[in-house]
This record gives structure tokens, sequence and C-alpha cells, in this order.
């Protein structure tokens, strides 16, 4: 521990006003307080201050991740050897995980502090920890086979317009990682959509086709049972639960999804409300829709909506990014209430573009600030004046 | 008497044992004018200068009216100033103990008395800012009926000193002081925090009890949950042992000199106690470590100030709190399970930790802009959604802020304590407002 402050200490003088290195402060600063977190001097009132910082804050989301990347790197991997018929055990598939997975994290996590070092400096800022966790969870919701350039371009969209032109962490409207992921969905739709992204097929053989559940429903006919039409893709309750089928690296387990949310509502850095509204929103849209439309998707149960699709992560994991979502208790009921409605509402009638979440959280996103201005204005007007 | 429950707030314990330790006397004492808000102190002796008890010391530009005594009898050793020719202490070195005196008042004659006769005694005798009107908390006009007086038998910090202690023996004076409320002011207001306990005879008149956590007994927090109309804003307060001095001064023509003050904290290697020392007495006269490595706080640890460099009880902060300072940075401190941190947020394991917790006089990271996290709104006291106020107040939008509440705020300190972005919430809040202040008058 000494070895590593006294390198920090040593190293100093070349990062600060006169160094070498001057414009690269924000950089040694945050690698400095990566290792060490700093105290901070007290200069006003109140004397005492909580232990809680961003980063402790940020750190408790990618712990709730860690379950569904290790899962999504076995999953990914036992996925892409079970199609090209290799080593299925439970090394192998991990290992073809890790050679698929690391690639897209190392290049999320690497061209996003890039872009994060680069404002900073230009900002004269400290880098803020919010990207720990967007360069996490961006490569959770791309398909396995994405190129290494695309998600490079995704992820510079979604820092760049997603954060940094409205003034970086904290002042953003849309949660950076999905508009990453917005992006190149509407960039590269072949390989972001279809049948064929889903497994991870290297560059020199044929993609593997295979059909994720969403897309089984969206070429359903009214009379189709649809339950059975999963049970015979192998996507029966329990697959679809536990998530091993093939879909975005991280997204496929719902069991996951939920312990991670039920990590967040214990340590109560993830809004209670805004997922149980969305779980609400969705199950009762779900059901009033299969009660009074006749689609494809009225035959869609609701536990079958909120296992299906990127529903369960998209409101444990990026609807609870309270920047982007409101801060009032009220607001966030609403706010869950209506990604829910609306994910169902994409999904049913617009069956081109079966992936409601996404859309429904970036739709909200904007909403948020209304809600907040609508239920503060409430509120406030009830006090009573003090003048 | 009604019960008042007020949620919200948050409760940093020290527990100070209601044992009074036997009186300390002093050699010298200092003055400390910065540490009452607003006044322009402008001083009234020089260096050597022979003082008696109740010799005015300075007195407050805005209004020349008003003095601040001398607690103690001797000569002026010395004036510190500090940045921009803020006086920082007046020390006085104890010597020939001769009192200023004023006129006096029988205890009977008190209710017979004019109210301007009486205003005009406390005002001579240098203790009307003792008074304090809401929502600024300055002193108040001397000329104005306040709609109520509150008086609050606790301290403004949780740590001060308790009502069973330096009630004890003083009920006769508490009551005058009383008589003398009912002069200033047609209503009476005696508030106490519900786990306190008061000697009986005082017990009985107590017209509200308050439970909950800090600051659930400061006047202000107290006032926003019973106020009914817009006017009762403007009331003033009073503290329990800030009255028994009043009365103490009206009914013996004599500035009264000593006050019952605590001394506690993280650090104290002594007994947290209570102690009756002269006002203005240093604090190494009280604790027999050393504590120059500590930081001091007086006034209370969440809404009181660093008075590391001048250690002596004050004319407004009744304790003392030893802390330790900010320690080493912490390798990998933010994964760290945290057993025993200080924190309100359940990322640490310490909230199944109920027994000891660190305590420490640091920030604990550093700051960054708002997350909309709405922890701030959880904890304030008197409802406020204090990021949307700080924000009104960063973009200047006066009317705005109001609205918000930010008039209500009652300084606690409780947002900024439970910010995750470590933004001076309560810091800039209580600067806009008298900022706004110093605008009206
Ligand atoms: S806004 Fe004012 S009253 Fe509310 S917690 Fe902050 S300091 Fe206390
Ligand atoms: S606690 Fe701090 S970060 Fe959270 S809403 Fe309040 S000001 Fe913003």
């Amino acid at each position: 521990m000494k070895f590593m402050r006294d390198l920090f200490k040593s190293n100093e003088k070349f990062f600060t006003k006169g160094g070498m290195f001057e414009k690269l402060h924000p950089l040694f600063d945050a690698t400095k307080t990566f290792f060490f977190l700093p105290k901070g001097k007290i200069r006003s009132f109140p004397f005492l201050r909580d232990s809680i910082e961003l980063k402790r804050f940020m750190s408790i989301v990618i712990l709730s991740l860690i379950p569904l990347l290790i899962f999504g790197i076995y999953n990914t991997g036992y996925q892409a050897n079970l199609a090209s018929d290799s080593d299925i055990s439970l090394q192998g598939a991990f290992f073809k995980g890790l050679t698929i997975t690391l690639p897209l994290i190392i290049v999320s996590y690497s061209v996003g502090f890039t872009w994060e070092i680069i404002f900073s400096v230009i900002r004269k800022h400290k880098i803020s920890e919010g990207f720990l966790v967007t360069g996490l969870l961006y490569p959770l919701i791309l398909p396995p086979s994405i190129s290494l350039i695309q998600a490079a371009v995704g992820i510079s969209f979604g820092v760049i317009i997603g954060k940094e032109i409205f003034g970086g962490t904290g002042r953003n409207i849309l949660n950076p990682a999905l508009t990453a992921r917005a992006f190149l969905f509407f960039a590269y739709p072949s390989s972001m959509s279809g049948d064929s992204v889903w497994i991870f097929s290297g560059s020199n053989v044929d993609a593997i086709t295979s059909a994720t559940p969403l897309s089984i429903v969206a070429n359903a006919t009214i009379s189709d049972n649809i339950s059975m039409i999963f049970n015979q893709a192998g996507l029966s309750l329990k697959t679809l639960f536990f998530g091993s089928y093939p879909g975005c690296i991280g997204e496929t387990s719902a069991f996951l999804c939920f312990i991670g949310g039920l990590i967040l509502i214990i340590t109560g850095i993830g809004s209670f409300r805004t997922i149980i509204g969305g779980i609400i929103g969705l199950l009762t849209t779900s059901f009033l829709v299969s009660y009074f439309f006749k689609v494809p998707f009225a035959n869609v149960t609701p536990i079958q909506h909120l296992l299906i699709g990127g529903f369960a992560f998209g409101i444990v994991f990026m609807a609870t990014d309270p920047v982007s979502s409101p801060g009032m208790n009220i607001s966030r009921w609403i706010y869950g209430f209506l990604i829910g409605f609306l994910t169902v509402v994409i999904r049913v009638f617009n069956p081109a573009y079966p992936e409601g979440v996404m859309l429904a959280i970036l739709f909200m996103n904007i909403f948020a600030p209304l809600l907040d201005y609508v239920e503060t204005r409430i509120k406030l007007g009830k006090r009573m004046p003090n003048v | 008497m009604k019960n008042i429950n007020i949620k919200k707030g948050y409760t940093q314990v020290f527990d100070v044992e209601s044992r009074l330790e036997k009186a300390i006397s002093s050699k010298e004492v200092a003055l400390t004018p910065s540490r009452i808000p607003f006044i322009k102190p402008k001083l009234l002796v020089k260096k050597g200068d022979l003082l008696k008890i109740g010799s005015p010391v300075f007195f407050d530009k805005r209004n020349p009216e008003i003095k601040f005594l001398s607690p103690a009898g001797g000569v002026v050793k010395n004036i510190v100033f500090g940045e921009r020719r803020v006086i920082k202490k007046i020390l006085i070195v104890i010597e020939k103990e001769e009192y200023e005196q004023f006129e006096s008042i029988n205890h009977d004659k008190i209710s017979k008395t004019d109210r301007a006769d009486l205003v005009k005694h406390i005002i001579n005798g240098g203790l009307w800012p003792l008074f304090r009107e809401l929502p600024y908390r300055d002193y108040p006009n001397k000329d104005k009926i306040p709609p109520q007086i509150i008086v609050n038998l606790n301290s403004p910090e949780p740590e001060g000193p308790s009502p069973s202690v330096y009630l004890e023996n003083e009920e006769n004076n508490f009551f005058a002081g009383l008589e003398i409320l009912n002069k200033l002011s047609d209503k009476t207001f005696i508030i106490s925090d519900a786990s306190d306990e008061v000697p009986d005879q005082i017990d009985k008149l107590i017209t509200h009890k308050v439970a909950g956590n800090y600051p659930a007994n400061d006047p202000g927090t107290f006032l926003y949950h019973i106020k009914k109309n817009i006017p009762e804003n403007s009331s003033w307060y009073i503290f329990g042992q800030d009255l028994i001095m009043i009365a103490k001064l009206v009914l013996s023509g004599k500035y009264p000199t000593d006050k019952v003050v605590t001394v506690s904290g993280s650090m104290n290697k002594d007994d947290n106690l209570h102690y009756r020392v002269r006002v203005g007495a240093p604090l190494n006269d009280l604790v027999k470590h050393t504590y120059d490595d500590f930081k001091i706080i007086q006034g209370g640890v969440f809404r009181g100030y660093d008075t590391s460099d001048t250690p002596y009880s004050g004319y407004f902060e009744n304790s003392f709190n030893l802390l330790k300072k900010e320690g080493e940075d912490a390798l990998f401190g933010f994964v760290m399970p945290g057993f025993k941190k200080n924190t309100v947020s359940k990322t640490f394991f310490s909230f199944l930790n109920t027994g000891t917790r660190e305590i420490e006089c640091s920030l604990n990271g550093e700051e960054r802009a708002c997350v909309n996290c709405g922890t701030c709104s959880k904890f304030c006291p008197v409802d406020m959604f204090p990021n949307i106020t700080y924000k009104a107040v960063y973009a200047d939008e006066v009317e705005e802020a109001i609205f918000s509440g930010l008039l209500d705020c009652v300084e606690c300190g409780v947002c900024s304590f439970v910010c995750p972005s470590k933004i001076e919430l309560a810091k800039d809040l209580k600067n806009a407002k008298s900022e706004y202040y110093k605008e009206q008058v």
C-alpha cells in the first residue's frame, strides 16, 4: 500500500500546474482516486458527512451487474459453441464467451473513457464516475455478433451525444448506454436486429440464425398458440426465466436481472418505485391487450411479456439511472408505469420493431424532467408562503 | 400539552451524561464576535483597557444601541484580527471582578413594568440579541410585537445542555423569564424534546413536546409543522438557558456571567459531561487532555462552526465537539464492505451494525454534479427539495428559490450530510437566505 501511495505522490508533480503533463491532470486524478478514495476536507457546516459518494453509488450497480455479466459470458459462449458443435462444457463455453465478450467490454471502457478524458481535459473537470456503469451496461445490451468497430462507434455516440453535449454526468437527459444502442440500431439495423445476430459465429462462417422470442411472436398469426411455439423453439417459461437462450449478451436472464434489482432496491440505489411501477405497467397493459385486441401479441401472457426481450434488464438497470429518471416519488411511479405500458404498446402495435423497452425508456427519459416539474409545482404550490 | 412527531431529519448521537461537573473558574475569557450572525461588530475597547463585568466591548454598527458586554472583569490582553480585519477574538484576563450596575426589577414588579422599559433594560444589559426572529434568525427589531415567542428548552445542537441539568435550581429565574416574555408578546410556546426530562414544575408549562430526529426541536422546524397563517412566520425564539440569563439580568441588575455547556465528541477522552463555565471560557479549562490535532466544532456538528483556532465558549454556542480530522485516503475505499462507516445509506454493511461507527470530520469523497437521487429531499425536515432550491439559487432565480421554500430552510445541514455528490447544499442555501435578507433591510 505504501508503495502505491508513494508512487502516486512521486508522480503527482508531473501532472500538476507547470508539470510536463499538466493537461492530463484529470486522468491522473481519476486513476489516483480509483485506488485511493479521497477523504476530503470539510470547509463548511455540517462537519460530518455521509460515507457514501458516487464511486460507491456506482460500484453497487456494477456489483449487481456482475452475476449477469458472468452468466452472459457463459451463455454467449455456450450458444456459440452449441451452434457450431464445439465444446459445450462449462469451461469450454465460458472460455469461448470470454473471447467474444471481453473485447467488447475492453472497447466499451477504453473508447468511452478516452472521450471522458478528452472532455474532462477540455472542461478542466474531474472525470466523473458515471461512465463506470455505462461502460459495463453497454456491452451487455449488444448482440454477440456485433463488430468491435461498430461497438466503438456506438459508445462514442452514446457518450458524446447522450451525455457530454449536455454537460456530462448529472446533466444528461438520456441514458448514455441506451442512446448508444439506439444509435447502433438505426445506423446498422442488420447488425442489431433480425434473426442472425444473436449467436456469435466469427467472421469466416455463415451467420447462424436463431429466432428470438419477440421475432417468433412478430411472425406468428393470430390463431397460433404462442406458448406452444415457444416450447417447440426450446423457449419454455423456465428457459426464458433463467435465460439460457440466444440474445443480447447480458439481457437474457430475467432471474438474474431480478436479483440485481433486489440488490439495487435494498441498497436504495435503484428506485423500487420505478422498478415495481414498470412491472405493474407491463403486466396490466399486456393483460388488457390480450383481452381487447386480436393481434398475435394478444396471445402472449403477461408473464411471458415480463420475461422476453430486454424488459427485465431495462427496467432494473436502465430505467433506474437516477440522472435520466425523475427524482420525485410519484413521478417515479408514473415513469416506471409508462415504461411498462409503452414497452407493450410498441411490441404489440409495431411488430416491425419488436423490442419496445429501449425506445420506451428513451422516450420516458425525455419526459422525466416534465414529470418532476409537474410534481414539484403541485407540491410546492401547497407550501404556506414564507415572506 | 401537544405531542408533535417529526419524521425526517437525522440524528447523530453523542451521548452526554446528565451530570454537572463542578464549577470551573477561568483565568481568562475571550469574546468571538465573528460567531454572532449578521452583526457588524465595532470595537469599543482597546488593548490594555480595564473592564468591569458588564462593560461594553463592541457594538453592532447596523444598530449602535445593541452592545455586547464583557462577561468578566479584567484587562483586555489582546485583540486578534483575521482576514479582512474580522475580529477573531478579544482576550480578557480576569483580574478584579467588579460589576457594572444596571437597574433591577423585582419579580413581582415585572408584570407592572412598561414593555418599552423592559426592552430597554434588556438592550442595555447586552442580552437583546439572544432573541432571534425567524425566518432569518437575526435579532428582532425592539418595537415589533411578535406573533409569538417560542421558548426552546433544548439546545440548537442535539448534544447541547439538557434542560434537566441547566434548569436545576433555576426554576424561579425561568418563571421570571416567562413573565418578561408575556410583556413582549401575547403568545408563548414552550417546547421541549420528548425524550428530555424537565423538572416537574416546568414540565407542566410545556405546550409542545417534539419527538423526532435532529432538527425536530429547532424552532424553525417546529414552526413549520404547526403554523397556521403567514404572519406566524416571523415568530421569535429563544433558548431556555438564554431566557434564564435575561431573567437574571433583569432581576439582579448584574450581567450574568455563566452558562452550562457540554463537551462531547468521538475524540473526547474524558467523560462527555455538562460544565458550568464563564461565558467565553476556553476549552482547555474543561478537558484535561490535549486536542491540538482534533477538529473542534462548537454549536453542533451539523450546524455549528469549526472553532479549532478559537475554542472559547460563545454567546450562542453551548457545546464543544471534539472530532477526528480526516484520515489518509483509503485504498479501494469504494468496494470495502464498511461495517463501521457512518452513513444513512444501505450501501455499506454498517446498516447492520448498531454499535459504534467511525466518526470523522471528513468529506468522504469529492464534489460532483447532482445526480438527482432524491436523498436530500427524503431527509429535509421541512419538506423542501433542497436540490431544486439549490439550482434556483445557483441560477439566481430568487423568486423561484423562495417559492420552493428557501426561507423555510432551518439551516440544519442534514441535506449536505446525506448528499452522495457532496454538494454544499446547506451552506449555499443559508448564504442565499442571508443575502436575500440583507437586500430586504
Ligand atoms: S434544505 Fe435546509 S432545512 Fe432542509 S435539510 Fe437542508 S439545511 Fe436542513
Ligand atoms: S442528495 Fe445530492 S445528488 Fe442527490 S438529489 Fe440531492 S443534491 Fe442531488
